[in-house]
């Protein structure tokens, strides 16, 4: 119950700051803009022609401005709750805060209040994005992978077009993506909002390492990014391809390679990296 | 920031240029000059053969985003910090504001030359040419370039910082950074500007647009455009620190 509360506490604290607007309001930026891009590039297009609403929508891979959003994501994550803990170390509030709710209560209530802040500031703005999409644009079958029902359509999402060794190709959830497009989309949505969650908390437990410089929490989500960048071009030399490029694994694209173990790699390595950091923080505070 | 702190923060650049340049180390040497191998390094090439451009592209910009992190708040830190104290010592605010500045111009200028150091060194590594002149002078052209920009954009965020705090000053900045570089490389697609070829100068992170060597009196323009905005950075920084109320601090956004 105690935890409950921290969590809260802190839920309240976090949807007050700054930090948090600030971020939000760059990623509503982001898919306002994005929908409206949409718009104008659809002006004077027949609506037989026009690309289908899910194709449309800003999670996509071939969405315009998504290049922008992509170099600019690594730093978003880290602005809704990362900084708390020093910002609560730099008003001399935390000794109140720990005797208030335990020290446990406290540092597991910062990490999962810095997974839901991030979780919040995609989902909604997407959802919200996705919704105008919908509205806005025709439900039919002009597909980003291909002509629909064609040759290229089928051996897209099949990934029979791949001519390299990699170990997957095609188009991943194949089954739901033909079921409902939209489903799929808000399948991507909650892929998106919990990997920005994680890597939030990623930057969270960092705060736990340091005492001032609140800007050098940027570097460990962006040095992730750019690691899983790097290594992406250095598994072109391995026997079978496998796609590093952490991008490319929350957006709706058709890129081979995505294999589910470079995922489940990031998501162990945060629950491990979580439990010590607490572990650590926890008797830090001890002393 | 300590003077440690410093160096410590302008020599991080060398280990993590050499760890992702790993895959270059690995690779067979290649025939091609060493000034050419640099710029393909640090810029993209967009445009055809007639309207040929190096623009600064957004997979490529570590080397930025860390000295903006890492000396992001070096002014703003201490103006915070130690302004009461300072301020009511000095008898101008400006010059403490310039010799910051200038500070800042001095590191980022070091920052760059090891930053460039070490590309030419894997660039030497990599290719089975020796370094010629005009290799020399794409080194100095860069230089010029990467130091006004770093200069710059770190000199800004410190200026926001002071007022919005250093992790929002720092997205404000770069975020006009991204969509500056995502400009200059959509430049032809521009409904009215696109069609002339000479309007990519008027942005600031697309100084290197054109050929590098091809165009002297360009480039003479772009030179004197940066030395411009830097001065104008400069000058416009000192009167805002001039302005500032010291007596009020918010910790909350340091």
């Amino acid at each position: 119950m105690d935890l409950l509360k921290s969590i809260k506490m802190q839920f309240i604290l976090m949807i007050n700051s700054i930090s948090f607007k600030v971020g939000f309001s760059i990623v509503m930026i982001y898919v306002l803009t994005s929908y409206i891009v949409s718009l104008i590039s659809n002006m004077s297009t027949d609506i037989a022609f026009m690309y289908s609403a899910h194709a449309l929508f800003c999670g996509v891979e071939f969405s315009k401005l998504r290049t922008i959003f992509e170099v600019v994501f690594p730093f978003l994550v880290v602005f809704p709750f990362s900084f708390s803990y020093l910002t609560d170390l730099s008003v001399k509030i935390h000794p109140y805060l720990l005797g208030r709710m335990g020290r446990r209560n406290y540092f597991a209530g910062k990490i999962v209040t810095n997974f839901i802040g991030s979780f919040i500031i995609i989902f909604v703005p997407f959802c919200v994005n996705l919704l105008l999409c919908y509205i806005t644009f025709p439900w039919n079958n002009n597909h980003i992978f291909g002509d629909y029902n064609a040759l290229n359509y089928a051996s897209e999402l099949l990934g029979t077009n791949v001519t390299i060794n990699t170990v997957q190709s095609g188009v991943p959830f194949l089954k739901l993506f033909l079921y409902s497009p939209l489903a799929y989309n808000l399948m991507y949505i909650c892929i998106f909002s919990v990997f920005s969650g994680l890597a939030s908390a990623l930057s969270g437990i960092v705060s736990f390492y340091i005492k001032n410089y609140k800007i050098l929490l940027f570097i460990p989500v962006y040095l992730l990014f750019y690691i899983g960048n790097f290594l992406n071009i250095l598994s072109v030399r391995f026997d079978k391809y496998i796609n590093f490029r952490l991008m490319d694994y929350i957006y709706v694209n058709p890129s081979f390679g995505r294999s589910f173990v470079v995922p489940l790699c990031f998501v162990v390595f945060m629950l491990v990296a979580s439990f010590f950091s607490f572990r650590y923080a926890c008797k830090k505070e001890e002393l | 920031m300590s003077i440690w702190g410093k160096i410590t923060r302008t020599i991080s650049i060398v280990p993590i240029t050499f760890l992702f340049s790993l895959y270059l180390l690995i690779s067979d040497k290649q025939d091609i000059s060493i000034g050419s191998m640099l710029t393909h390094r640090i810029l993209g090439q967009v445009g055809g053969e007639s309207s040929k451009a190096f623009v600064l592209v957004l997979s490529n910009l570590l080397y930025l985003v860390l000295f903006n992190i890492f000396f992001g708040n070096i002014i703003s830190e201490e103006f915070r910090f130690s302004s009461v104290y300072l301020f009511s010592r000095l008898k101008n605010r400006k010059v403490w504001f310039y010799k910051k500045a200038s500070e800042m111009l001095m590191i980022a200028s070091i920052y760059t030359l090891l930053f460039l150091g070490s590309n030419i060194f894997i660039c030497m590594f990599c290719s089975i040419r020796k370094i010629e002149i005009n290799d020399i002078k794409v080194f100095l052209v860069l230089f010029g370039l990467i130091t006004m920009i770093l200069a710059i954009t770190t000199t800004l965020i410190n200026l926001v910082s002071i007022r919005l705090g250093s992790t929002t000053a720092f997205i404000t900045v770069y975020i006009c950074v991204v969509i500056l570089v995502f400009i200059s490389l959509e430049h032809e697609n521009i409904p009215f500007l696109g069609k002339y070829y000479y309007t990519r100068v008027f942005n600031p992170l697309s100084g290197v647009a054109l050929n590098l060597s091809e165009n002297l009196i360009a480039q003479c323009i772009i030179l004197v455009y940066y030395l411009v905005l830097i001065t104008l950075t400069f000058i416009l920084g000192g009167n805002y620190i001039n302005g500032i109320d010291i007596a009020l601090i918010d910790c909350e956004s340091v």
